[in-house]
C-alpha cells in the first residue's frame, strides 16, 4: 500500500476590496472544491488578532472539507476494488 | 514608509530581535524591518505597526486569551490548562509554558480589576458622586425624587399574614408571640418589580506563603498545636488567608457579579452599576451573613440612600445558633431541643423572645454561659436586620443570600478551594475577577475592547 501525502497551502493575500466577491463577508466562503476564502476589512492586513481569526475561520472548514472528501474518495475507491475482485 | 524608502541614503536593515506571537495557532516568531539612515540611526521601525511589547514578552492574541485564560485558567489548573492548551495547538515542544500562562492570567485579572476602578471613578463622577461614593447634591443621591419605590398591598400582605398565622397556631405558638409577630405586618414589603436585590460576601482562600518554614507540614495541614502549647499559640499559628469580595445584583430575571479586592472597592462598583442602570429611585435590599464588618460598611456606604435596607440571611441565622448553641449547652440532644424552639422564634421574627428564651434555658443544660451571652449579643446587634422570615416567604419574597453563595462557589470556590491549594492574594484576586468576567458573558467585549459593559445578564 502507498504513503498517504498531506498537503496544505496558506495564501495570504492584499487584493482591492472594491468589486465584485470580494467584500468582507462573515465567516469563510467556499470558493471551490477544498478551497475555503475569508476576506478582511483593508485595516485588519497588520491585524494579528484579525488574521489569526480569520485564519482559523477558514481552516477549520477546509480540515473538515479535506478530511470528508479523502474519506469519501477512499470509500468509493475500496468499494470500487471490492466489486472488481469479486 | 515607502515614502522614508524613496529618500536617498536610507536602507531597510532587519530588526536585532523578533517579534513573538502567542496565539491560538501557537507560538511563532518572524522578523521585523528597521529603516535606516547613513548614520545608522533607525528612522523608522517596523514594530510601530504591531502592537507594542516589552523586551522578550511574547504578544498574547484575542484567540490566546479567549481560549487559555478565560475559558482556561478560570476552569481549571494552569497546569491542566496548559497542557490541554499545547495538545491543541500541536505544539507540545516550544509551547506556552505553565508559569507564562500563570503570569498572564494574574496580568489580565489585574487589568480587569483596574478597569472596574477607573470605570466606577468615572461614572461616579458622571452621576454627582465623589471618588469615595458620597452623592455631592441631593439631586445626585435621588432625595429629590417624589414617588416611593412601590411596596405590596396590604391586602396582599393581610393574606400572607393569616396563612403565616395558622401555621403559627398549628405550632401551638402562644397568644403573644402571635401578637407579637403580627406587628410585622407593618414593616414594608418590596414590590420585587421595584426592588434591585444585592448579595454581598467575603471569600477565603488559603493563602500561599513566600517562603516555606520549618514548621510548614503541621500549619499547611492546619492541625492542632500539641497539648503543652496554650490556645494563644493556635490563634498565631492559623492559617493566612486571601479574601475577596464577592457581590451579586439582581433583579426580575436578571443578574450582573461583581469582584474585587476590598468590601469598600466593591461597593464603590455596585453604586457605579446601579447608577450606570438608572436604579437610584428604586429599594436597595442588601443581603448579608452576620460578618459586622462587612455590614457596617454597607450601611455606612450606602446611608444616604433613602430606600436602602439590609436583610439578615436566614441560613446564616440558623448556623450561627447551631455553632453557638454546640459551645453553650451540654449534648447534642439538649442543643436539638432548644434550637428548635430558638430558631422557630426567629423565623417569625420574634427577636426579644428569642432573647429571652436564651436567659431562660435552665442552668443544669448550660455548658458555656460566655457562649449563650454571645448568641444574644448577636441577635440585639442584628435586631434591625431581622424581619419575620415566615411572612417574607409566604408573600414569595427572598430571604437568603443563596445568590452570592452560589456566586463564590462559580467564581472562587471551584477554581480555587481544592485540596493542597494554595494562593497569593493578587492570584487569587485576579482569577476571581477572570471568571466573573466570563459569569457575567462579557469575555469577548473585554478580550476584543477592552471593556466591560456595566449591564445586567438576563439569568431566566
Amino acid at each position: 500500500m502507498g504513503s498517504c501525502s498531506i498537503e496544505v497551502s496558506i495564501k495570504v493575500n492584499m487584493k482591492p476590496t472594491q468589486g465584485p466577491g470580494v467584500r468582507p463577508k462573515a465567516g469563510a466562503q467556499q470558493i471551490g472544491p477544498g478551497y475555503f476564502q475569508i476576506v478582511l476589512e483593508g485595516e485588519k492586513c497588520l491585524d494579528i488578532d484579525a488574521l489569526e481569526d480569520g485564519l482559523l475561520q477558514a481552516s477549520f472548514p477546509a480540515l473538515r472539507d479535506g478530511l470528508a472528501r479523502h474519506l469519501e474518495l477512499e470509500v468509493k475507491k475500496s468499494r470500487a476494488d471490492a466489486s472488481c475482485a469479486s | 514608509m515607502l515614502a522614508v524608502l524613496a529618500e536617498p541614503g536610507l536602507k531597510v536593515v532587519r530588526h536585532a530581535t523578533e517579534y513573538q506571537v502567542d496565539g491560538e495557532v501557537g507560538r511563532f516568531r518572524f522578523g521585523t524591518f528597521d529603516v535606516v539612515n547613513l548614520a545608522d540611526r533607525v528612522v523608522f521601525s517596523g514594530t510601530t505597526l504591531l502592537p507594542q511589547r516589552q523586551g522578550r514578552q511574547w504578544y498574547q492574541t484575542w484567540g490566546f486569551k479567549e481560549l487559555a485564560l478565560l475559558l482556561g485558567a478560570t476552569q481549571r489548573s494552569y497546569r491542566k490548562t496548559a497542557a490541554y492548551l499545547n495538545r491543541h495547538r500541536r505544539q507540545a515542544v516550544g509551547g506556552t509554558p505553565l508559569n507564562t500562562l500563570r503570569d498572564a492570567a494574574e496580568a489580565e485579572g489585574a487589568a480587569v480589576l483596574n478597569f472596574l476602578e477607573k470605570e466606577s471613578t468615572r461614572l461616579l463622577k458622571c452621576h454627582g458622586f465623589s471618588e469615595e461614593g458620597t452623592p455631592l447634591s441631593d439631586t445626585a443621591a435621588g432625595n429629590t425624587a417624589k414617588s416611593l419605590p412601590a411596596t405590596l398591598s396590604r391586602e396582599k400582605v393581610g393574606e400572607a399574614w393569616r396563612k403565616v398565622e395558622e401555621r403559627m397556631q398549628k405550632q401551638q405558638m402562644s397568644i403573644s408571640q402571635i401578637q407579637q409577630a403580627a406587628q410585622q405586618r407593618e414593616a414594608v414589603y418590596e414590590d420585587p418589580a421595584e426592588t434591585v436585590n444585592i448579595h454581598v460576601d467575603d471569600v477565603c482562600v488559603k493563602e500561599q506563603k513566600e517562603q516555606r518554614g520549618n514548621d510548614h507540614r503541621s500549619e499547611a495541614a492546619g492541625t492542632s498545636p500539641s497539648p503543652g502549647e496554650d490556645a494563644s499559640a493556635k490563634v498565631e499559628r492559623k492559617r493566612p488567608m486571601a479574601y475577596n469580595t464577592v457581590a451579586r445584583i439582581e433583579r426580575e430575571g436578571q443578574g450582573f457579579t461583581l469582584t474585587g479586592r476590598s468590601v469598600l472597592g466593591v461597593l464603590r462598583y455596585i453604586l457605579a452599576f446601579l447608577l450606570q442602570n438608572r436604579l437610584l429611585g428604586q429599594r436597595w435590599l442588601f443581603f448579608t451573613d452576620g460578618q459586622r464588618s462587612l455590614q457596617n460598611s454597607i450601611v455606612t456606604f450606602f446611608a444616604w440612600h433613602r430606600w436602602m435596607s439590609l436583610i439578615l440571611d436566614w441560613f446564616h441565622v440558623g448556623k450561627k445558633c447551631r455553632e453557638e448553641l454546640s459551645l453553650a449547652l451540654k449534648g447534642r440532644e439538649i442543643r436539638n431541643r432548644h434550637l428548635k424552639q430558638i430558631t422557630r422564634l426567629l423565623w417569625y421574627g420574634l427577636v426579644s423572645e428569642a432573647v429571652e428564651y436564651l436567659r431562660n434555658i435552665p442552668p443544669g443544660d448550660i455548658k458555656s454561659q460566655a457562649s449563650l451571652e454571645r448568641l444574644a449579643g448577636y441577635f440585639e446587634r442584628n435586631r434591625t436586620w431581622i424581619p419575620s422570615y415566615a411572612l417574607r416567604a409566604s408573600l414569595e419574597l427572598p430571604n437568603s443570600s443563596n445568590p452570592v453563595e452560589r456566586t463564590n462557589n462559580l467564581v472562587t470556590a471551584s477554581r480555587q478551594k481544592k485540596n493542597g491549594m494554595s494562593w497569593s492574594e493578587p492570584g487569587s484576586q485576579a482569577l476571581t475577577a477572570l471568571s466573573a468576567v466570563v459569569l457575567n458573558g462579557h469575555a469577548t467585549p473585554w478580550i476584543r475592547c477592552r471593556k466591560i459593559p456595566f449591564a445586567f445578564q438576563q439569568t431566566t
